[in-house]
């Protein structure tokens, strides 16, 4: 699904990523794990193409394509998306009407028709549901006025109506206090099926508890310097990073 | 000024009194001949002499400016002495030349120009109407090739360096008291930084305005070498007198490749009485710096607690590519004073980049201006400038007024402003009333916090005098 | 087009055009255009003002002013008509100038015509004229209550139902300037919302127009305005308003087009609990500019106003917006902000804005931002990372940031225009 080699890139001139190197398969969960300004998020932006990040060296491999010259909605279209860490917020934009722009945008792309008015209605009460999010997430502007836990949640609403192959969610637990890191992980759960892969960046263990990664690596400095199953979360939780990085 | 015991000032202007010294005046009045007196006085060369008959002659097609507003009697440009100096040697071996009572003057200002009891981190150029009485620090300095001393020396030993940056920053007919200072500029300090060097110790000029009928015209100018850091301090002061004095300066950075030049100023000159409003300092001054090289940086602080009325805008020209301009700056005013102060950033090089800060507190029947303007230039890709002005006001009799100007021809710049203009409210002062905190601490600590964003820029010394001058302003402001 | 001119040349180049006009139109509209052409011979325009004045086209105006040599005042009277299937019910409209159809008013609407000599039209213009000696002194202003040939005055009544809109068509369709004229006069507690169209159909006509406004005690006015111009001429709008007591102000618009157009808006807040909220957005492109003046004053307490103007900037045009707020020593408790935003979409535009902000009370909270910017590269790429096409997720951008105002209008036909309008 996801092979990255040897990946450098720089923001404002500064190497963040050293030389990444990771192979994702299809339904697999991987979490990436990793002290402050690591390179985490800089990892999940250089891969949905971010425009501040310049790649230096190295590729990435999206379903047998490299796909570094493409443009982040093209990626978007062929099934990459990200979770932000800060979703922006764009005051008179509904959010209703954008998912459905989003979806009719990736249908287009799939040589579908546009969703019907009443099959959007349909597919978005059902992922309310699914997600246990109420009708504040209709008819609102995009992110405006949410809390940082109801924007969490947006983001997993998205993801729950674009159904992605390759899913970033990129610190989505961070800033939540334990009651809406749960509703957030059950969300991601439900909406995440076997056939999707899934990259967990998280700072903390917690998240894992709810969602089990096939495996964790540990980024530092630009480098993934130690990969191992959900244990080495539990081991980082308890001993924290710095047995690892010195 | 830096050791002034701040427990000593207690009265509405400790500086007030003025020395009786001998002097070398010429009548009052403004005419060619004046300005080639003044040239031939100080012996200046023939470019300086021509700079000068040239600005007289701008001058004279120019009219003094009325749009900031303020509101004060004409001035009669031919009632004013345009020289006035200390009468003492040309030059003094030793400060035991010096006329005592100049130097007790200055150690009643808390400036010790003694060897002795100098300030081993500042060096102070003192100027004492109009003329540079005594440079400390010099040999220290010379020894690291920085030079610093009074601009008419400067003209006897660098006056290449005179010749090459007078004027470049601002021009001649700049404006109507740009124009006039050039013409009969009579002292001021210069300070020249050596490639590489970053100047260990803080460069310092004491304007003290003596003489009831004299201008005083100084002009200073800076000159940061490649890669150079330097940091000046200007303060200021005058005796209390029932008339108006005018003071003139101008004041020139220049920045070349990689230097910085960071100018601070505790301006407390005379501000008139604050009852009727009588006498006080007349303060036009121009002061521009220009960052001329890429990677340049120019930073003003200034706290104006002084003047009857101060017309100042301390600007930057950001012509080097990458150059960062910086303007800091708290305004009070009490009594009956007019403050319009402000800057101007100018972006021409690429990624430039500026920013304002501005806090003015009028109290009594005081005007408070901000007036600025950033202005980026059809070049200046990407150019950056966040502004933030705001106003606080005490009493119902004051104004504040807010002028900022924004311009862009490039558009890719990035550009923000923010102003506001509130009191303290009752809320505010009641809390710290119940924590048994006095009124007057109360607004003294909440306009200290309005203000910390400026006085964290200032040099330690100087913003404890700083803190120190505003509860002065501020005392008996609100019943 | 643009050209500057000496102001007292130009002033004289009035006077001497006006001894050819005086006789057609003076002397039917006399009691309303003395005082302000008298005001007008007076005036220069004002050199202590000559910075507002840059980029004003005055040599178009003199051209435009020639046409008036050998002008003869319309003599058709304007009754209000039966109901017009082409026209909108409860609608005035105006072309080039003068008053063409008034069409099946509400009750509680009553329209008096320069014709009729009305005694309270004449005094509610005056008033105004008055009122600009005194302070603005903008010479346009006489220049207008001298040469309109449509002055019209809507007083509006009070009424327990709610007053359907009233709609108000101004076409220019000829070349040459046009003086439109129209006062409302919100009587207490009465309330109208009203949407204006300016349009034109020709490619040299100026536009000059003068709104006048009085709201009193407990009264309600909302304009909206919808500009939008696929010619390059000129429209200049003086507009006047008095808030009274407790009364409220909404004024909204949306300008698109045009070659040159100025909005000098001046806002009285004379009595206690008024409310004032201006909100503009333009959307300048090819080598169009667009400048505002707004004079924001605060005479008494506990008012509130707000000022937004947002400006999308194609191209190489050219908007700037030079905003008072005047607060004075009685408006205790006053609360005002004003918020100005440029996004820019070409290189070669320009924008400046010149806030004055004038506090002379302690007792305030004024806030002012201003930003230049181009569409954030943050929400582009959100947008993008959701698999939007660029230029959607550019066109999703600008109504966000045309959003805000669009929202303001009262009128959601017109809410839906500027949203079609905004298509780029």
């Amino acid at each position: 699904m996801l092979v990255i080699k040897d990946l450098h890139a720089n923001v404002d001139g500064v190497e963040v990523l050293k030389g990444i190197n990771l192979n994702i398969k299809k339904g697999e969960v991987h979490a990436i794990m990793g002290p402050n300004g690591s390179g985490k998020s800089t990892l999940s932006k250089v891969v949905s193409g971010h425009p501040d990040y310049e790649v230096t060296q190295g590729s990435v491999v999206y379903k047998d394509e490299d796909i570094l010259s493409f443009d982040p909605s093209d990626r978007a279209l062929k099934g990459i998306f990200m979770g932000f860490q800060y979703p922006v917020e764009i005051p008179g934009v509904n959010n209703e009407e954008f998912l459905k722009m989003a979806l009719n945008a990736k249908r287009l792309y799939q040589g579908k028709d546009e969703i019907s008015p009443e099959d959007f209605n349909k597919l978005l009460e059902e992922k309310l549901d699914l997600i246990k999010a109420g009708g504040k997430f209709k008819n609102r502007y995009l992110n405006v006025g949410l809390s940082g836990g109801e924007k969490k949640k947006n983001e997993i609403l998205q993801l729950a109506i674009l159904e992605p192959d390759l899913a970033i969610l990129d610190e989505t637990d961070s800033g939540l206090d334990i009651d809406a890191l749960k509703v957030v992980a059950n969300g991601i759960k439900e909406v995440i099926s076997k056939d999707q892969s899934l990259i967990l960046i998280t700072h903390y263990q917690r998240l894992l508890d709810y969602i089990q990664p096939d495996y964790v690596h540990v980024l530092s400095d630009g480098k993934i310097i130690k990969s191992g199953d959900k244990t080495l979360a539990m081991k980082l939780e308890e001993q924290g990073y710095d047995w690892l990085v010195n | 000024m830096s050791d002034i015991d701040i427990s000593a000032i207690n009265s509405e202007y400790k500086y007030g009194f003025k020395t009786d010294i001998e002097t070398d005046a010429l009548p009052k009045g403004l005419s060619e001949d004046v300005v080639r007196f003044i040239s031939a006085k100080k012996n200046e060369p023939e470019f300086m002499l021509n700079f000068r008959l040239k600005a007289y002659k701008k001058w004279l097609t120019m009219d003094e400016p009325d749009w900031a507003k303020l509101n004060y009697p004409r001035i009669d440009f031919q009632d004013i002495v345009y020289y006035s100096a200390p009468k003492f040697k040309e030059e003094f071996s030793s400060l035991d030349e010096v006329d005592p009572l100049l130097l007790e003057t200055y150690e009643k200002l808390g400036i010790s120009l003694d060897e002795q009891k100098q300030l081993a981190n500042v060096a102070v150029d003192a100027v004492f109407d109009s003329v540079s009485v005594t440079t400390t620090h010099r040999k220290k300095l010379m020894d690291m090739g920085v030079y610093f001393c009074s601009i008419s020396e400067a003209l006897q030993e660098f006056p290449e360096l005179i010749e090459e940056y007078i004027g470049t920053v601002v021009p001649i007919g700049d404006n109507f008291f740009a124009a006039l200072n050039s013409a009969v500029f009579t002292d001021g300090s210069f300070v020249f930084i050596p490639p590489d060097l970053k100047c260990p110790i803080e460069l310092s000029t004491y304007f003290r305005i003596n003489n009831e009928e004299a201008g005083q015209f100084e002009r200073t100018m800076i000159v940061a070498s490649e890669n150079s850091y330097v940091s000046y301090l200007e303060g200021c002061t005058a005796p209390q007198f029932n008339t108006n004095q005018l003071h003139a300066a101008v004041v020139e950075l220049i920045t070349l490749e990689g230097a910085e030049i960071k100018y601070s100023t505790v301006q407390n000159w005379y501000a008139g009485d604050r009852k009727t409003g009588k006498g006080g300092i007349f303060n036009f001054v121009t002061k521009r710096g220009l960052c001329k090289g890429d990677n340049s940086k120019i930073s003003w602080a200034q706290v104006e607690t002084g003047s009857a009325i101060t017309w100042k805008y301390p600007s930057c020209i950001l012509k080097g590519d990458n150059s960062v301009g910086e303007f800091y700056s708290v305004a009070v005013t009490n009594g009956k004073m007019q403050a319009d102060t402000g800057t101007k950033m100018v972006h021409i090089g690429k990624n430039t980049k500026s920013t304002i800060i501005s806090k003015g507190i009028s109290t009594d029947q005081s005007k408070n201006a901000y007036r600025g303007l950033v202005r980026v230039n059809k070049g200046a890709k990407n150019a950056r400038n966040y502004s933030q002005c705001d106003s606080m006001l005490i009493g119902d009799e004051c104004a504040a007024f807010t002028y900022p100007y924004v311009e862009s021809a490039n558009s890719s710049a990035h550009l923000e402003h923010e102003a506001s203009t509130s009191k303290i409210s009752e809320e505010q002062l009641f809390y710290f009333e119940q924590r048994g905190i006095s009124r007057e601490d109360a607004i003294a600590m909440i306009v200290n916090g309005f203000c910390k964003d400026v006085f964290k820029q200032l040099p330690l010394e100087f913003a404890a005098e700083a803190e120190a001058l505003m509860k002065i302003k501020l005392e008996n402001s609100v019943g | 087009m643009v050209e500057m001119v000496n102001e007292n040349e130009l002033v004289d180049l009035f006077l001497n055009e006006h001894k050819a006009l005086s006789d057609s139109i003076l002397n039917d509209y006399k009691s309303i255009t003395e005082f302000a052409w008298e005001q007008f011979s007076k005036s220069s325009l004002d050199l202590n003002r000559a910075e507002s004045w840059r980029y004003f086209p005055f040599s178009k105006l003199l051209n435009s002013l020639k046409d008036y040599a050998n002008y003869e005042a319309p003599t058709k009277i304007v009754e209000v008509g039966e109901e017009d299937s082409e026209v909108a019910n409860n609608s005035i409209k105006i072309v080039s100038g003068c008053l063409d159809k008034i069409n099946q008013l509400n009750d509680n609407i009553e329209v008096t015509q320069t014709r009729y000599a009305d005694k309270n039209l004449v005094n509610f213009f005056d008033h105004f004229f008055k009122h600009e000696q005194e302070s603005a002194k903008n010479p346009l202003v006489f220049l207008n209550g001298s040469l309109s040939t449509s002055a019209i005055l809507i007083n509006v009544k009070p009424s327990e139902e709610k007053i359907p809109t009233l709609k108000i068509n101004l076409l220019s369709n000829e070349p040459g300037v046009s003086w439109p004229m129209i006062g409302f006069n919100i009587l207490e507690k009465a309330s109208l919302n009203v949407e204006i169209h300016v349009n034109s159909e020709d490619d040299k006509s100026l536009l000059i127009g003068n709104f006048f406004a009085k709201i009193k005690t407990q009264g309600e006015l909302n304009i909206d305005i919808i500009q939008c111009d696929n010619h390059s001429n000129g429209i200049i709008f003086q507009n006047r308003f008095v808030v009274e007591n407790a009364a409220h102000l909404k004024l909204n618009g949306f300008c698109r087009g045009g070659q040159f157009n100025r909005f000098d808006t001046e806002i009285l807040m004379t009595n206690e609990n008024s409310n004032v909220d201006v909100n503009f957005l333009s959307l300048t492109k090819g080598n169009s500019q667009q400048h505002h003046f707004i004079n924001m004053s605060h005479d008494a307490p506990n008012c509130n106003s707000s000022q937004l103007f947002r400006n999308l900037l194609f191209d190489k045009s050219n908007v700037s917006v030079d905003g008072t707020v005047l607060v004075q020593k009685g408006a205790s408790q006053t609360f005002s902000e004003q918020l100005i935003n440029n996004l820019f979409f070409s290189e070669e535009a320009k924008a400046s804005t010149k806030p004055n902000l004038q506090i002379l009370n302690d007792d305030v909270k004024c806030n002012h931002g201003v930003t230049f910017g181009q569409l954030e590269e943050e929400s582009l790429f959100y947008l993008k990372s959701r698999g939007l096409p660029e230029e959607l997720a550019i066109d999703l951008l600008t109504k966000s940031f045309a959003s805000e105002v669009i929202e303001k209008f009262h009128s959601e036909e017109m809410k839906t225009e500027i949203k079609k309008l905004l298509e780029l």
